[in-house]
């Protein structure tokens, strides 16, 4: 009788052992799992911003206009799905120059940030200038 | 108990491990590879960022030898951009193709450098300083932009002020309404695209290329104003058609200027007049076949009868960018009469003491002004005169306010 309740002591150690283990593992699991959600989302949130600033340029430092504008992407960067995951905001700044005033000889600073829609945390931001005549 | 029995003792605990093990194993690996794929995904976005920084400080480096080419940074300069960011680029530029110190306005290197997270990228281009600086437009009116008649205007005009057109004029161009300008609908009028561009034009003044000038020539102290030149000039250097000197009295040409043969020359140099009242039936010959003929007028600021010129001048050369006309007073600039004209005329001053910018230029008559006229406010009230964009020209030294344009991309240090 007594080998017999050894047995089930030894049983529910196992299962406390693997319990334990077990418990900490899916944890771990969950971080390896975000992140490999957060750099996938990272590396089509940054190819995702390139391609703002291209299309910014594309319109020219003279015509582009002031002001914030948002543009949806799908899963793999793709414009703009119907129920986009990422969501890009492109804000196009004219910094006064000198004197306060704004016009084409001051420069412009263009930021892009691109939020991920599962929730809502930014994955990139990128910020570059534009100035007439330069890149 | 058997020997059986026995023999299982403690298998339960052992297959647990043993699972346990394997499970953790493989979650390791697994975990492993999300962990390294999150830090070259995270890599590759501090490469993305370096890149657009490095193309940050070459336009930030663009914009500044736009307004000043003698700030150019020619040792590596460090800015955090944006401000606060903890991220920077750094900046140079370098003479093309032989490196080493810059000398404008030649063409140069204008390196970028971006760090992010100790991620580098390097991007140089080549630039080139404009020349047409007065090119892009035909007519520019900062203010106001009167139109009326039948006038023609071959080249792009604009303004950041109000539009008034009168009559039947003809655009054979773009028109662009900048910034705040509003007014008259010019599209029936416009052989072009009429565009609506966000920001002001932005256009440096009257003192800005009296100041370059000045210490181009004469090695004076930036800033200067156009008042330099009362003390400064080439006046004496004036004459009849038979190379006698004329003497400019209180820096006024007007009928009293011209003696018999009705003709006075100015050779290439810079002339300072205080009133220009130019009469018909005399010639003012401007010599730029063999140089560049500025003309200053001033007072900064100064009040007054209106200047005219009656269809009196003459060039001896085609090129647009060899004759500047420079309006630093409050007076109107009249011009009339039938001429063909060739150079530039710019009127654009100010703040004055008041806040007040100002530049008045009229263009009226039948004739034909082969360059750019630009000004505060600038009107056409009678005649058929045309204005005609020069698109080539002289290749003269880019004047301030320049915007130096991008010639090729590289990165120097690939990803």
């Amino acid at each position: 009788m007594m080998r017999r309740g050894l047995t089930l002591v030894e049983l529910l150690v196992a299962l406390v052992i693997m319990g334990v283990v077990l418990g900490g593992l899916v944890g771990l699991w969950t971080f390896g799992f975000n992140a490999t959600r957060q750099s996938q989302d990272v590396g089509v949130g940054y190819n995702i911003a390139r391609l703002e600033i291209e299309k910014v340029r594309t319109i020219g430092f003279i015509l582009q206009p002031e002001g914030a504008r948002t543009t949806g992407y799908d899963g793999v960067g793709q414009p703009p799905g119907s129920t986009p995951h990422f969501l890009a905001t492109t804000t196009v700044h004219t910094l006064p120059d000198a004197h306060g005033q704004i016009n084409t000889g001051c420069v412009r600073e263009v930021t892009v940030q691109v939020i991920s829609k599962d929730d809502l945390q930014p994955v990139f931001t990128t910020t570059s200038c534009l100035t007439k005549g330069g890149v | 108990m058997s020997s059986g029995h026995r023999h299982q003792r403690g298998m339960a605990l052992l297959l647990a491990l043993a699972v346990t093990a394997i499970i953790s194993a493989l979650l390791s690996g697994l975990l492993l590879l999300s962990v390294s794929h999150l830090a070259l995904s995270h890599t590759n976005s501090a490469y993305a960022n370096a890149l657009n920084l490095a193309e940050a400080g070459i336009n930030w480096e663009l914009w500044k030898i736009s307004h000043d080419r003698n700030a150019a940074d020619q040792s590596p300069v460090t800015v955090e951009y944006p401000s606060g960011s903890g991220r920077f680029f750094t900046v140079h530029v370098e003479a093309y193709p032989s490196g080493g110190t810059w000398v404008p306005p030649s063409d140069l290197w204008v390196i970028g450098v971006g760090t992010v997270d100790g991620v580098s990228r390097t991007v140089r281009v080549v630039t080139r300083g404009a020349t047409d600086f007065f090119g892009h437009y035909a007519l520019f009116g900062m203010d106001q932009l009167d139109v009326g008649g039948s006038a023609t205007i071959n080249g792009a005009t604009g303004t950041n002020g109000l539009v008034d057109t009168n009559g039947n004029p003809d655009f054979n161009g773009n028109f662009w309404y900048c910034g705040p300008a509003n007014g008259d609908d010019v599209s029936d009028n416009v052989t072009g695209t009429v565009y609506h561009a966000p920001l002001p034009e932005y256009w440096p003044t009257v003192d800005d290329f009296a100041s370059r000038r000045a210490e181009e020539k004469y090695g004076a102290t930036p800033p200067q104003t156009i008042d330099y030149f009362k003390n400064h000039n080439d006046n004496s250097q004036i004459v009849n058609s038979l190379g006698e000197q004329v003497q400019i009295k209180s820096f006024a040409i007007d009928n009293h200027t011209f003696g018999d043969d009705g003709t006075i020359v100015l050779p290439p140099g810079d002339y300072y007049f205080e009133k220009m009242n130019l009469p018909s039936n005399n010639t003012l010959r401007i010599d730029s076949a063999t140089g560049v003929v500025n003309i200053w007028l001033g007072p900064a600021g100064g009040v007054g009868k209106a200047d005219t010129i009656n269809g009196s001048m003459l060039f001896t050369a085609q090129d647009v960018n060899r004759f500047h006309l420079y309006d630093g007073s409050k007076r109107t600039l009249k011009m009339n009469g039938t001429m063909d004209f060739y150079g530039h005329i710019f009127a654009y001053n100010g703040p004055d003491k008041s806040g007040q910018y100002y530049g008045s230029v009229e263009v009226n008559g039948t004739g034909s002004i082969s360059g750019s006229v630009i000004g505060w406010e600038v009107s056409r009230t009678t005649g058929n005169a045309t204005i005609t964009f020069q698109s080539t020209g002289g290749g003269e030294n880019p004047d301030p306010g320049d915007f130096w344009g991008l010639q090729s991309w590289e990165e120097v240090n690939p990803a």
